[in-house]
């Protein structure tokens, strides 16, 4: 199995709408019983601008807000149940805040130690026999996929990527990134966001599981 | 009143000659963090009904660096081997019990589960109560190249509902119950 060979796991959290940064501020999050108080008061406060807020709390929780993009991001698997929550608790507190779309992004990071099944990775998806008259032992750098229409019917569009991964070892790692992009459109808000985290979580972590399944039965892991 | 009685700044009246509503409230908002928190934000709230909820303490923090990168490092990590929700049912003598659900694999089956209050954080350990719902993982964690195993349980936090939002799903049980048809 290709879950197996899994070592990291990043969740990434886009919120695209319209933000203002300075409010985004550790007290501000404990303040609101979102994040403990202990950790309000150790977070890595890089910048609190008006333009800009970018934070890390504890280990498992970096934050970087701009006037048009809100990310979350935790390579810590036990806190993306708590990470949910986070997202939920803020745009509770902030439920007029203009949202126009929100992508669920897992990057998921495989440690293959054979050679051969790490060629086949790239391989198996862009043959690599089709370059070779006119490139010299070609290597695949990475691929992506599209689905411009989602399957679930909701505005948007998925992505999968493929390449070298750029945490594990050397020709060792390969990343997967499978990124689930929700359109909201001009009218969407906070409660919007709400709404469409519940409803599209689960599926969101079901579908990379899916994803990964596949390239497990495909490269025969 | 002018803006001097009523307690806003000379600094904020520069901005307030501004016509973006937007860039007024951030450079106010900037000048706030710079200077004074309290009774200034309330003077913008009340002038820019778009502001969003804003109740924070002084900023204490300095900006160190604005780099590509920040803080937070992937490379540290944790896996999750195993994953609970669970909620607590009883609190006796510093013993907690509780009920677990495996949300790693989404199981249905109810488990029962004893641990110490000192298992908690702190902060979490003054909080919890019966009903307190709770996240309880068991892994690995990578910190700088050491692998340890892991285990932590945290509690859920959500905001408490406001009075607008009880009424507002009230009503809408009410609409519900009323528009219920039996066959």
């Amino acid at each position: 199995m290709l879950q197996s060979n899994q070592q990291v796991r990043t969740l990434g959290v886009v919120v695209l709408g319209k933000f203002n940064p300075a409010i985004i501020q550790p007290y501000w999050l404990s303040g609101k019983k979102l994040i403990q108080e202990s950790e309000a008061k150790n977070a890595n406060v890089e910048i609190v601008h008006p333009q800009l807020t970018r934070i890390s709390i504890g280990d498992w929780l970096f934050l970087e807000v701009s006037s048009e993009r809100f990310e979350f991001r935790s390579s810590q698997e036990g806190f993306f149940p708590t990470l949910q929550d986070l997202i939920l608790g803020i745009f509770k507190c902030l439920p007029e805040t203009p949202i126009t779309g929100i992508g669920i992004n897992h990057i998921m990071h495989f440690l293959i130690t054979n050679p051969e099944k790490y060629f086949e990775f790239g391989n198996r998806y862009a043959p690599l026999e089709t370059w070779q008259e006119v490139m010299s032992e070609p290597r695949l750098i990475n691929l992506n996929f599209i689905e411009n229409k989602r399957r679930d019917g909701r505005e948007g569009h998925f992505m999968i990527k493929i390449e070298p991964s750029n945490i594990l070892e050397i020709k060792k790692g390969v990343a997967v990134s499978v990124n689930d992009h929700i359109a909201f459109g001009e009218n969407g808000d906070g409660l919007t966001l709400i709404d469409n985290i519940v409803e599209c979580w689960e599926p969101s972590f079901a579908r990379a599981a899916e994803v990964v399944n596949k390239m497990s039965v495909d490269l025969k892991f | 009143m002018t803006n001097l009685e009523s307690g806003v700044s000379p600094l904020l009246l520069e901005y307030t000659s501004e016509t973006s509503n937007d860039y007024l409230t951030h450079k106010a908002v900037n000048n706030i963090l710079d200077y004074e928190v309290g009774h200034r934000l309330k003077d913008i709230r009340g002038k820019f009904s778009d502001f969003a909820e804003i109740d924070i303490p002084k900023n204490p923090f300095k900006i160190n660096s604005i780099g590509k990168k920040g803080y937070y490092d992937d490379r540290n990590y944790s896996t999750a081997s195993y994953s609970w929700i669970g909620y607590v049912t009883c609190i006796n003598k510093g013993t907690v019990k509780a009920n677990l659900r495996d949300i790693k694999n989404n199981s249905t089956i109810k488990e029962e589960v004893e641990f110490n209050i000192q298992d908690l954080d702190n902060e979490d350990a003054k909080m919890v109560e019966v009903g307190s719902v709770f996240y309880w993982s068991i892994g690995y964690s990578f910190r700088n190249g050491t692998k340890r195993k892991e285990s932590f349980i945290r509690l859920k936090r959500l905001p408490s509902f406001t009075q607008e939002q009880i009424d507002k799903a009230l009503d809408w049980a009410k609409n519900a119950n009323d528009n219920l048809n039996w066959d």
